[in-house]
Formats: structure tokens, sequence, C-alpha cells
């Protein structure tokens, strides 16, 4: 793929400052080359150079070449036509004799003239080929590199012509014209010179480049607006030929070196591509210089590594192409019965009923090519020749077990395998065809049959997927052996080769210290890495956008690998990458049409909604509800101003994406008395931000005061921890702990993994991701000293540092207090706060009784003598709530049920716990 | 090259570009195109092995066919893989001269034609 090139070590011309001309003249310091590199022992240039008349000479002289093509074809043709008529002309009667052809004639001659031409003409087109238009073979050998000092311009000129190479002869006629686009472009702007920014500008205009603009996800109009106002702003008119920069000299050398390396025998369009991308590693722009392609890309929020990336990918699909055919070529070979081309092995009609054959699925290219398992098949290859014991491939679902098979088999089919796997066929097992419709027995027996003739065939990799199912098929008596048994003894005489799968799971579960684990060699398949991830994506996107007729652009695949791989559990790369952008093509061609560029919003989208994870980006109402986060919440939360605000500021950060990535949304620690409102603001936030007051994984510690009870949060053996399966499901979240001082020491030392990591790893060693919560806990330790304190009249601020240094260090060790956000202190109520506290209260009754019909209020005054009666410093407002269900909601229901409140009917509290009931009109 | 005026320029391509390219192809095709014709033809005989798969029969010439592992099945997979081998071998050797004949005919081709251009103007009178 794109690997980083070294510093290229360019020659610059000083006099003409690397443009090779000076005032439309040939430079004659460096002969007009301006800047070239010296390669080896060779110098590479630039040696195109464009003006109004070179244009048209071009163009002329190409037009030229095709006639004179023509005519020469024409002539040629003509003499076998001449003969095709004159031999018509006597039915051919004179063609059969000796005496016609050894006499001779003048159109015989013309005829073998114009013969003489065809090859004339033959070898014209064969020179188009010919290596002098080709990019330089890579050579295994390295020749002398040139000595350092005489890298100057007289010893340039003095060296022999075939070692001064001109690049652009090399480069593709499309190439050619989008250099020669740039240069117009420059023209058009009366500019003098022509710039990286102009190649840029043009390259949507032709095929190859335009793809990869169109996957980095720009559009063409955008683009073309923006580049015309920063060239109109950025760059001075001054009318004259231009001519291109050093910088554009540079490009184009490394845009041919890129070709060279990557052994292409022309450079194209990606290849230019790339080298506009890779301005600091070729040392095209120096390190302080501006660079305009990069603003541009910028503000499109792109970035060279953005580039380069989708410049792979197109060489990747490409290079697919390419490799299809020589694995067409190869394939063609593999016989289709199951026989070997030596003959050496029987058929196997046992085995053909209960399998199928892979290698010929294989040859008929019916699998999609395997990426990035190379240390894979390295290892498979290395036990299978050492031995032949069976290889066992343990990997979770969707990691691309069956891929690695697939890739085995085509591997085979092309006989690009250890000489072992030669001329052999790999033939997968059905294990549900082969205990359908018997018994334990019968399957045994089918079983044995088939091995027999494996064994005898001896050109036949068995493959058994999912091995694990063979586990539990017994005939029923105890002493009685299952077909697991069975298999394993097949495979532990090493008749034949054996390639198994499982997952981990299933293969502690079943196989593990049992028979059938002894038979084989395990190879762990891991998880694919996101580049390689990224890669198959790009592979398996083709026949998705062809099914839906839509596009990807590289945003959208990134963000189907990242994403699914960061919110997505439980499902494994990169199959579950692929399931989301199938989903996200089905539904962007549903709502938009074909032939649509899918964005990575559009995969954010997808994946928000199958995970409840906001990821697409702030929309304006959003915002506005961000911005307004503390009303929002003050709609249900009385006072504690600073611990809304801190709580309301977290979550702005955490939705900008401006929060570290590794650690919770927020953790935050609630200090204060019951009933002042902490439990009310954690509901509050889950309301405000997971859209749902329940989105909350509510855990009381109280539960957890010995240290065996950490078990029930993170799990033990099989079973699964109350805490980690709760987010491992619901990964967005608010964590509630209430009365953490109440929890053992040890689980504390457990959750100071999760505020620092925001991860924590359960009994079945699966880490579970708390990076998407927002942790609270809640503790009553020195609730009385906060209430003295108060009522002192003490600071807020006095009060917690106290708190911090000195109450709280009986509970908790210092480190794990630093762990947390903020620790907010949640003053006592005061009077006002419960009468305002009751209000909302009434508020609450009166939402219940509109959906009666029924219209509800209160005086002033009676929510002052509620407020009174339920008012206690040690108990916060819960006393209140006790006391309105009292007097207000017992009052109420009675009334009801005595019927004298009807629909439509006003009902208004007073003091004394009067109720004023005003009846509506009848109708 | 740069240095070159457009004049300079278009002289070379009327000249030496297209005239005198008309005379220079017989160089080429004694040269560059005869190394060419002999790789063509390389590929072809090894095309033919290929297909033929005459080399894998000739390894397994003593392992018994169709897993034949018994005395009878080697003393007949011997004899029936001998005579395959044969036969393969006798077409394998028409495949080579096959292409040898291709080759020699692309050496022949232009002296053949100067010859039938010259015969016919009547230069060596009638030969036969």
């Amino acid at each position: 793929m794109v690997e980083a090139r070294k510093k290229y070590n360019f020659l610059v011309c000083s006099k003409c400052k690397g443009t090779g001309h000076l005032e439309m003249v040939p430079c004659n310091v460096c002969n007009g080359m301006g800047v070239v590199l010296i390669f080896e022992d060779k110098v590479l240039y630039w040696g195109k150079y464009y003006d109004g008349v070179n244009i048209a000479y071009d163009k002329i002289t190409s037009k030229i070449k095709i006639i004179v093509n023509s005519a020469l074809a024409i002539i040629g043709l003509s003499g076998i036509l001449l003969m095709a008529y004159l031999g018509y002309k006597d039915n051919f009667a004179s063609f059969g004799t000796l005496e016609y052809w050894i006499t001779p004639s003048i159109e015989k001659f013309y005829f073998w003239l114009t013969l003489l031409i065809d090859l004339c003409l033959y070898y014209r087109l064969d020179q188009e080929g010919s290596p002098k238009y080709k990019v330089l073979m890579k050579t295994f050998q390295k020749p002398a590199n040139m000595p350092e000092g005489s890298a100057d311009w007289q010893n340039i000129k003095q060296m022999r012509k075939v070692d001064k190479v001109d690049v652009s002869r090399a480069f593709t006629e499309e190439a050619k014209l989008a250099i020669q686009a740039s240069w117009e472009l420059a023209k058009h702007f009366d500019h003098h010179q022509v710039h990286r920014i102009h190649l840029f500008g043009v390259l949507f205009q032709f095929d190859k480049s335009a793809i990869i603009i169109g996957r980095l996800g720009i559009n063409f109009e955008d683009l073309k607006q923006k580049i015309s106002r920063y060239l109109s702003k950025h760059f001075i008119s001054r009318p004259g030929n231009p001519i291109l920069t050093e910088e554009m000299h540079k490009v184009l050398i490394s845009a041919y070196m890129e070709a060279y390396h990557s052994n292409y025998k022309k450079v194209d369009l990606p290849e230019v591509v790339l080298a506009l991308a890779t301005p600091e590693d070729v040392g095209v722009i120096k390190k302080d210089e501006k660079d305009d392609v990069e603003e541009i890309l910028i503000d499109f929020d792109l970035n060279y590594q953005k580039m380069k990336n989708v410049v792979a990918w197109v060489r990747i699909q490409q290079e697919l192409r390419d490799n299809l055919q020589r694995f067409q070529g190869r394939a063609r070979y593999k016989p289709k019965s199951g026989i070997d081309r030596a003959m050496t092995a029987v058929a196997t009609p046992i085995l053909d009923q209960f399998s199928e054959d892979l290698t010929l699925k294989a040859k008929y290219g019916q699998f999609f090519p395997c990426i990035g398992r190379e240390e894979e098949f390295d290892k498979i290859f290395r036990i299978m020749e050492g031995s032949r014991q069976g290889v066992l491939l343990i990997g979770n679902q969707g990691v691309g077990r069956t891929t690695i098979l697939q890739g085995l088999a085509q591997r085979m089919a092309s006989e690009d395998v250890p000489e072992i796997l030669q001329d052999k066929r790999l033939v997968s097992l059905n294990i549900a065809t082969l205990i359908a419709g018997v018994d334990a027995s019968g399957a045994e027996e089918r079983l044995l049959l088939m091995a027999s003739e494996v064994a005898q065939a001896g050109n036949i990799v068995l493959a058994v997927e999912n091995l694990h199912n063979l586990h539990g098929i017994t005939s029923g008596s105890e002493s009685s052996l299952g077909l697991a048994e069975v298999f394993a003894q097949l495979a532990s005489r090493h008749l034949f080769h054996t390639l198994a799968t499982t997952t981990p799971d299933e293969y502690a579960k079943a196989i593990e210290n049992r028979t059938l684990d002894a038979a084989f060699q395990r190879i762990k398949v891991e998880e694919l890495e996101m580049n390689n991830a990224i890669q198959v994506l790009e592979v398996k996107s083709g026949p998705i956008e062809y099914q839906n007729q839509v596009y990807f652009s590289y945003a959208a695949i990134e963000k189907a690998a990242l994403l699914s791989s960061r919110y997505i559990q439980d499902r494994y790369l990169p199959e579950k990458a692929i399931e989301i952008l199938e989903q996200v093509a089905i539904k962007v061609r549903q709502e938009k049409g074909e032939n649509q560029v899918i964005q990575g919003e559009d995969v954010a989208e997808i994946v928000s909604k199958l995970t409840n994870i906001p990821l697409t980006q702030v929309t304006q109402k959003e915002s506005e509800k961000l911005l307004n986060l503390e009303d929002k919440i003050h709609e249900r939360m009385v006072d504690q101003e600073e611990a809304v605000s801190l709580v309301a500021a977290s979550l702005r950060r955490a939705r900008a994406e401006l929060r570290e990535g590794k650690r919770p949304i927020a953790s935050l620690l609630f200090l204060g008395p019951t009933g002042v409102g902490k439990t009310e603001l954690a509901k509050s936030v889950a309301e405000v931000y997971f859209g749902n007051e329940e989105a909350m994984i509510r855990t009381d510690m109280s539960e957890y005061q010995d240290q065996a009870s950490i078990v029930r949060l993170i799990g033990s053996g099989g079973n699964a921890g109350i805490l980690t399966e709760a987010v491992r499901k619901n990964p967005f979240a608010l964590l509630l702990f209430d009365e953490i001082e109440k929890a053992h020491a040890d689980i504390l030392n457990l959750f100071l993994q999760v505020l620092d990591d925001g991860r924590l790893t359960d009994a079945k060693g699966r880490t579970v991701d708390f990076t998407n919560t927002i942790i609270i806990m809640t503790s009553n330790a020195g609730a009385q000293y906060i209430q003295d304190e108060i009522k002192k009249g003490t600071t807020v601020e006095d009060v917690k540092s106290h708190l911090i240094n000195e109450e709280l260090k009986q509970h908790f060790r210092p480190e794990f207090l630093n762990r947390f956000d903020g620790v907010v202190v949640f003053k006592p109520l005061s009077m006002v706060d419960v009468i305002k506290i009751a209000h909302l209260m009434i508020k609450k009754i009166a939402k219940r009784l509109e959906e009666k019909g029924v219209e509800f209020s209160a005086t002033d005054e009676a929510i002052a003598e509620l407020a009174e009666a339920g008012y206690d410093p040690k108990f916060g407002a819960r006393p209140l709530r006790r006391a309105i269900q009292d007097r207000v909601d017992n009052s109420l229901a009675d009334h009801i049920l005595k019927g004298e409140i009807g629909r439509r009917d006003k009902v208004i509290l007073e003091v004394g716990g009067e109720m004023r009931i005003e009846k509506a009109e009848e109708i | 090259m740069v240095k070159e005026n457009i004049l300079a320029k278009s002289l070379k391509f009327v000249l030496k570009d297209n005239l005198l390219d008309i005379l220079y192809w017989p160089v080429w095709w004694y040269t560059t195109g005869l190394k060419k014709a002999l790789g063509q033809m390389k590929t072809t005989i090894l095309q033919g092995n290929n297909e033929l798969a005459l080399t894998l029969w000739i390894k397994n010439l003593f392992v018994p066919m169709f897993a034949q592992y018994d005395w009878r099945g080697r003393i007949i997979s011997f004899f029936m893989r001998l005579v395959n081998i044969i036969i393969r071998a006798l077409i394998f050797l028409f495949w080579i001269i096959f292409s040898l004949i291709v080759f020699l005919f692309w050496l022949s081709l232009p002296i053949f034609l100067i010859f039938q251009v010259l015969y016919n103007l009547n230069l060596f009178g009638k030969l036969w």
C-alpha cells in the first residue's frame, strides 16, 4: 500500500528557481530542466514545457500520428482486399495453382508490399509501448550511486542521454492532460506560475482522480467555487506564459517515483494525487511554508492522510481486478472433479453428500479475497507442513474465520500454497446434513465411512466449521462414544489434514481439555486491526455499492469501522462494520435515491440509532438544548446551582467531543444530606441527556458491603456481573451509585480503574467500555457536618475543602476522591427552596389531574403552609412529599371517589387543606 | 527535450519519427522484436507443459492411480501412467514444434516478403 518514502534528494537550479525557464526561454544553467532528482545513476526531470504553441504542437503531432498509422493500415489492408477481389472474380481457380504464385505479376507485387507495410505498422504500434515511454523497471541489483559531489548542473549536462530520464514520457495520456489542464487553469486566471493548487483544482475533471475526490466526499461544484475564490484571492494576476514552479516539478517527479516503487509501467493520476498529498515526505514543501492544497482540504474537514487512504483504496480495487485476472488464469488448471491432476485420488461419493468443495467454489470465483491474514496463513502452513496435526482456528463470530477458509481455498485453487497442499482440495464438512435424519450412531457410521474415503483419497483437506457442534451428540447411554470423540479419534490418527473453526466461548465449553483438544493445534484468530478492517471494508464496499447504486465516501468507510468498533459491543470487525455499511446503503437509497455519495454523517446516524448514542454532528436544535441545559434541569430541580452547572458543563464538553476519549463522560461525587436533590439531579440528567429518566443504571451500594459482593458486580466463572452486563448491553447510560461510603473498600478500588481508564474487565475476560457513561456517586458521609457548617454560615467552598481534606478521609482514600471530575456539595434546603419544591410538586399533581380533565392549582398561602409542614432540615425535601401525600393526594382521592370532581372542574387548594371546587358550566 | 525550439522539434517529428521510422522497422524486427518472439515461444512451451501436466505425471510415475495401493494396482498404474506419459510427451513435442515453427515464421517473414516483392518485380526472371 502507501508506504512512507524517504525524502528525495532534489537538485534545484538556483538561476531559474526550479522553473526551468526565464522569460519563456529555457534556463541556460539547467538546460530547462529546473529540478532534477538524482536517483542511483540516473537523473530524472520533467521535460514537458507548456505554452500555447507547444500545446497546439502536441495536438497536431498526435493527430498526424493517427493519420499516418491509419494510412498505413488502409494501404496494408488494400493489398489483401485486392487479392480477395481478384480471387473472387475467377472463383479462386487460379489461386490453387502453383503456376499463379511463381509467375511474377504486378498485383502480387502490390500484395506482398502491403504485407510489408503491415509489419511496419505492427512495429509502430508496438513502439508506443516501448520502454522509452514506461517507468523504469525496479532493479534489485542496485547500480552505483552517483558520487556525492558530482551532482551539479555541469556534470548533468555531460551525462549520457540515456541516463537523463524525462519522466513526462511515462505519464499516461490522461495524467498528461491533467497537467495541461492545470496549466490552462493558471492561464485562465492570468497567473504566471502553475502551482500545486492549480493541479489540485483540475483533478475532478478526470475520471481516475475524480473517483478519489468523490470518495473523499467533496462536492465537485463546491470544490470548483472554493478553488476559484482561493485562486483569485491569493495569487496575483500577471499576464504571460505560466511556467511550472519548482514544487510542481517535484510533485511530478515524485509521482514518477511512486509508480517506480509500486512497479507500475505508467504514471497515472492516482500517483499524481499521492504525490500531491505527501508534500513534506518528498521534500516538496518546506516545513514553514503555507500549503494551499492543505488549506482547501482542511476547509473540507479533510487532511492529507485521508487523501492517501483513498488513493490506497482506489489502488486496492485496481489490484483486485488485476489479481482476479491472474487468479482466473492460474485456477484454470484446477480439476473440476474431485480427482487431482496426478490422478492419485479416488472418488468420494459419501463425503460429497455431506460436504461442499471449497476449492471448486473458489475456482469459479465465488469468494471474496481474504485480506490482512498473512500471519494466520503462515501459521496454518507451518503446522500442516510440520505434521498432520489438525488446525483449530479459534475466533469470535464475525472476525473472519470462514473468510480464512475461503482464502485458503482460493490459494489452493491457484496452487499458491506449500507443496504439501498442492493439487489438493479443501472440503468443508457440513455437520447439519451429517446428523440429519439419523441418530447418533448413524451419524457416527457416516463419519467413519467418510473418514475412510478421505484417508484413501489422500488429496483432501477436511474443513469443519464450528467444530463444537459435534459435541454432545451421543447415542444415549453413558459409556457410549459421542460424535466428538469419534471425530477426535479420527483426527488424532493423522490420516489426513483437518482444519476446524470454533469460537472462544464454545472452545471453553465443548472442546477444551477433552479428547478433541489434543488432536488439534490452536491458532487464535484475532479481530482485524483498524487499518486492515478498513481495507476489508473497501474491498467489500464494491458489491454493496453496486446493489444499491450508491457510493461510499472514505469518511463513511472509516466511520463505519471506527464507530462500530467503539460502540457496538459483542460483535466483531469486520462483520459488524459491513452490516452497518449495508444498512446505510439501503437507507440512503430509500431516502435520497440512487447515485448518492454516502457520507460519514449517514453512517453516524445509523450507528446512533442502533446504540442510542448521539454520534451525529450537533444540530441547531440540539445545540440550543445543550446551551440551555441549566434551565432545562432547573425545570425539575431547585437551587443547587453549583452542582447543576458542573453537570451541564461536562455534558456540553462531552457532546462537543472535547473530552478525553478514554474516561467516562463525567464522573461526579455528590455529597450532602438526604433529600436535598442528589438523586433528583441524576434523574434530570438522564432525562435531559439520555432522553429518558429510566436510562439509568442504579446500584445501591449498601448491598455491597462485603468483599465477596465484588463477584456480583463483575461476575464470576460463567456468570455475568450485574454492573458489567448492564453497561455492556447499554453502554450509553447514567450510572448512579447510591451511598457509596457503605461499599467495601475493594469495590471502591475497582472503581479507580473505571474512573480513570473508562473500562473494566469482567470475569469472562471481556473488557467493558465505560467511556460513554456518566458516573454519579452519592454519599451521605459528612452530611451532619455539612448541615452544621451551613447553618453556622460557612461558605460552601470552605465546607467542601474541609470535607475532602478531613471528613471524607475516614471513608475514602485520597486517590479515589482525586479521580472524580467534580465533588459537589449539596446544600441543605432552606425554607425558600422547600417552597419552590412544593410548587414543583403541586405542578406535578396538576399535570396528572390534567389527564382527567381537571384543572388543579394551589394558592401561595396553601403552598407555604405545606412547605412549613414538610420542612425538616435533617431530611430535606422528603417529609414534604409525605405532607403533600397526606394533605393533598388523600383529600383529592376522596373527592374524586365521592364524585364531587368531574371533568372540566377547577380545583383550588386553599389554606388548611381546604379544596375549593369550581364546577364547570354544564353543556 | 525542453531546449529544442519548436521548429527543430517539428523537423525531427516529420523526418525521424515518421519518415525514417518506416525504414527502421526491419532493424527492430531482428533485435528487440526477436527477443520478444523468443520470450513468447518460451511462455507458449511452458503453458503447454502446464496444460498437459507432463512433469506432474512423470513425478508420479510410481504412485498408483486412484489410490490402488495393492501390487496389482501398482503394476497396472505404472503401465497406465507410462502410456499416458508417452502420449502426453508426444503431444508436447508437437506443441514445441508448433511454437518453433511460429518462431521461424517470425524470422523468415520479412525476408520472404521482400523476396516476393522483388520477385514479382521480375528482377530474377522466372525462377521456376
